[in-house]
């Protein structure tokens, strides 16, 4: 029954555990997440069909997945801390990090309100159109573009700068 | 002119607009500054997001994830495995990919090419300087941050660290271009005495910009170059200093180059001087 899928999963492994990354909020819940899609993914694989996009199949169920684990934390009211070890101890290195490095980005996504991050994930990194990233998330296109729109707005101003709008203040030099 | 919102210019950087409207919004941006500066907003946060997950694609996949994607997952191997029920929605979509229209994305992303070439930086037009202390402060914060001291020697030396250790220049031009979506060019510094030791990205102001890392086999004390964007106009070479740090900067077709390391003053600017002389050093 797995044979339609075969090793296209394997192929397919370092990209869901960036996408998985982008949503969960330590490294082992992301490769949790990657691993239960994976054995979903092999119960279901009849439900693909050939010819069809494999990676945007698979970003759907573990979005689905990860949405399901995040209700369910949530009805167990469980706390989702953000993982210490991304945490430098430093304080000074702990400003300058949040300021200036790309570790700063990963975490202002993770911030982000869960709906955002997905679509973020889908479209800047993974390359999806929106119309895919759509599909995939089962939400109109409509819905993608305003999502992302706030999540990138967000992002920079996380990091620095407030996307749109800022009147073509350059604070860069 | 038109008025375009957040979301159209969002999809224009995405090359997600027909034809006719990403024109429209192209011919905007190219006249105005503001238009432009929104624009780059949206390409610099893409820019960003996907460099800060890109290196996640190079890490070692773990077993347990090789064997569940082979369907050879041990009994209790996965804690996270069916917590809860799969619920019945149909999964299987026509995929249907919009027309890209990347080609228009790129008349932007391509305007501030050629950074390296032309004349030396303390030749550049109406004398405006560059100076603005936020970047001088930020270039010493980096020196700090992303060098350490090593033990060994009668004097303190540090090494830098990199996000891509590399000796190899095309490798590196390759890396931060891609990175940054924008050719970057890496110049050879050897007739100085710096080789080549990596490079990395970092977010400065918001935006993301690229360090080329360079140390010198006997001092042992790194230097850098550092490429960011600006809408600023052109401005000639400046030295500048924040404690030991010292920092030759200038802009030049909308990005700021700044050469910035411990070693004296004179060097920087020797380096600074032939770095914007362009290629061939």
């Amino acid at each position: 029954m797995t044979e339609p899928i075969g090793d296209q999963l394997i192929v397919l492994l370092p990209r869901l555990r960036r996408f998985a990354r982008g949503l969960a909020k330590n490294v082992s819940d992301a490769d949790d997440l990657v691993q239960a899609a994976c054995e979903r993914a092999l119960g279901r694989a009849h439900q693909w069909q050939p010819g069809t996009r494999f990676d945007s199949w698979m970003f759907r169920i573990v979005q689905t997945i990860w949405i399901d684990q995040m209700r369910a934390r949530a009805v167990r009211g469980e706390s989702d801390a953000i993982d210490p070890e991304l945490q430098p101890t430093d304080e000074t290195v702990r400003r300058a990090e949040a300021r200036m490095s790309l570790q700063a980005v990963q975490k202002a996504v993770v911030r982000l309100p869960e709906e955002q991050r997905a679509v973020l994930m889908l479209v800047t990194v993974e390359g999806l159109s929106y119309k895919e990233a759509a599909d995939a998330l089962g939400v109109p296109i409509g819905t993608v573009m305003s999502r992302l729109a706030r999540a990138r707005a967000a992002v920079q101003s996380m990091t620095g700068l407030s996307a749109g709008g800022h009147g073509g203040v350059d604070a860069t030099v | 002119m038109r008025r375009f919102d957040d979301e159209t210019l969002m999809a224009f950087v995405d090359g997600e607009l027909d034809a006719g409207t990403a024109d429209a919004v192209a011919r905007a941006a190219a006249a105005d500054a503001d238009v432009a500066a929104r624009v780059r907003a949206f390409q610099d946060s893409a820019i960003m997001v996907r460099a800060a997950f890109a290196d996640v694609v190079d890490e070692p996949v773990p077993d347990r994830l090789l064997r569940a994607a082979r369907g050879t997952a041990a009994e209790g191997d996965a804690a996270a495995t069916n917590v809860v029920a799969f619920r019945k929605r149909s999964v299987v979509r026509q995929w249907i990919a919009l027309p890209i229209a990347a080609s228009l994305v790129a008349l932007l992303v391509g305007a501030g090419g050629g950074y390296w070439a032309g004349k030396r930086p303390n030749a550049v037009g109406p004398a405006e300087t560059a100076s603005v202390s936020g970047l001088v402060d930020n270039l010493a914060g980096y020196y700090d941050l992303y060098t350490y001291p090593t033990s060994g020697g009668s004097e303190p030396q540090q090494l830098a660290m990199a996000d891509l250790q590399t000796d190899e220049r095309e490798g590196l031009q390759t890396w931060l271009s891609r990175r940054l979506d924008r050719e970057t060019k890496v110049p050879d510094l050897s007739n100085f005495g710096y080789s080549l030791r990596g490079g990395r990205i970092v977010i400065s102001e918001g935006r993301p910009a690229g360090q080329i890392i360079y140390e010198n086999p006997q001092e042992r004390q790194p230097i850098a170059i550092y490429v960011g964007t600006t809408n600023k106009r052109d401005a000639k070479l400046t030295l500048d200093q924040r404690k030991d740090v010292n920092v030759a900067y200038w802009r030049r077709e909308g990005r700021t180059i700044a050469v910035f390391g411990k070693t004296d003053k004179t060097m920087i600017r020797d380096i600074a001087n032939k770095v914007g002389e362009g290629g061939g050093i």
